[in-house]
């Protein structure tokens, strides 16, 4: 029941993006008081998803710039790899688009992320995205290389 | 004073490992906010950023101002210091936000940002907000006028 109050309440949010009595949106219309989560596009998101994607973005950018280990690097992968639907139900690439999230290459954590997220959203691959996968699948660090062949089907 | 310790706790192990975060981790099941960096953080902080950085996109290229606008200014300037604490200032630089001039209300954002934390405001911003600003919508011109 809470959740079914939830998703009404998000729902309003994101329908007030295309109308014209739209109004701004506060966090509190997005999550109420004492519920975990909320349906979007179809999809469940619990709170804390945002956050815990920019806390893997960045212990990943910290570890793939150094000799970070491996074990370490898939336990976040893992756990990322669960909310690459969330964070696109969410629009985060409406707030900078995968294509910039690819070009930041001094960035390897954040372009891992975009990666993985492009491979469980093909709905955000575009001939300018996988021309960017193509030019830079021979550069970088091997784990983001592996991560890029595979969204483009070489591996 | 708790919520800080935990919030320390997750990003290194007791081992010094650099650890996984999880939604759950960031909000345990009831909890409505956290601490980070001495600020309460809310959940929907940033799905409402996103909602709103949308919104002025569309908003301010097509009208002049309104209330809708000034709404979601007024919570984006309420927002900086949370946004900041949870990262998202870390994730996306300080020049992403005026990579393009299409899309205004990422602009309104970095300009809401320098506002409240000029100490990032480097001179080559600078010079990019002078050129923004000339063709800008006035609401953002305003803004970046009261910046720099």
């Amino acid at each position: 029941m809470q959740n079914i109050i939830t998703t009404v309440s998000l729902g309003a949010a994101l329908a007030a993006l295309g109308i014209e009595t739209a109004s701004a949106v506060t966090s509190e219309q997005i999550f109420p008081p004492h519920l975990n989560g909320a349906e979007t596009k179809g999809v469940y998101v619990r709170k804390g998803t945002l956050g815990a994607t920019f806390a893997n973005i960045l212990a990943l950018d910290k570890l793939l710039a150094s000799d970070g280990q491996g074990p370490e690097i898939m336990a976040i992968m893992k756990d990322q790899r669960e909310l690459s639907r969330s964070i696109q139900a969410l629009d985060l690439f409406e707030l900078q688009p995968i294509e910039s999230w690819l070009q930041d290459r001094s960035r390897q954590g954040k372009v891992l992320v975009a990666v993985m997220t492009l491979k469980d959203c093909p709905e955000l691959m575009t001939d300018r995205v996988r021309r960017l996968l193509e030019e830079q699948m021979s550069s970088g660090h091997p784990i983001v290389q592996a991560e890029m062949q595979k969204v483009l089907g070489i591996s | 004073m708790k919520k800080s310790v935990l919030v320390i706790s997750l990003f290194i192990g007791a081992s010094g490992n650099i650890m996984a975060v999880t939604p759950e981790q960031i909000l345990a099941d009831g909890k409505d906010t956290f601490a980070k960096k001495g600020v309460t953080i809310r959940k929907g902080s940033v799905a409402a950023l996103i909602m709103n950085v949308q919104l002025l996109n569309v908003e301010l290229k097509a009208h002049e101002s309104s209330d809708k606008v000034e709404g979601a200014i007024k919570d984006l300037r309420e927002a900086i210091p949370a946004l900041e604490a949870i990262d998202v200032m870390n994730v996306f630089q300080v020049s992403d936000w005026f990579e393009s001039e299409e899309r205004p209300g990422n602009v309104m954002v970095g300009v809401l940002f320098l506002q409240q934390f000029p100490q990032y405001l480097t001179q080559p911003i600078r010079e990019r907000l002078r050129h923004i600003s000339v063709k800008a919508h006035s609401r953002v011109k305003a803004e970046i006028a009261t910046l720099i």
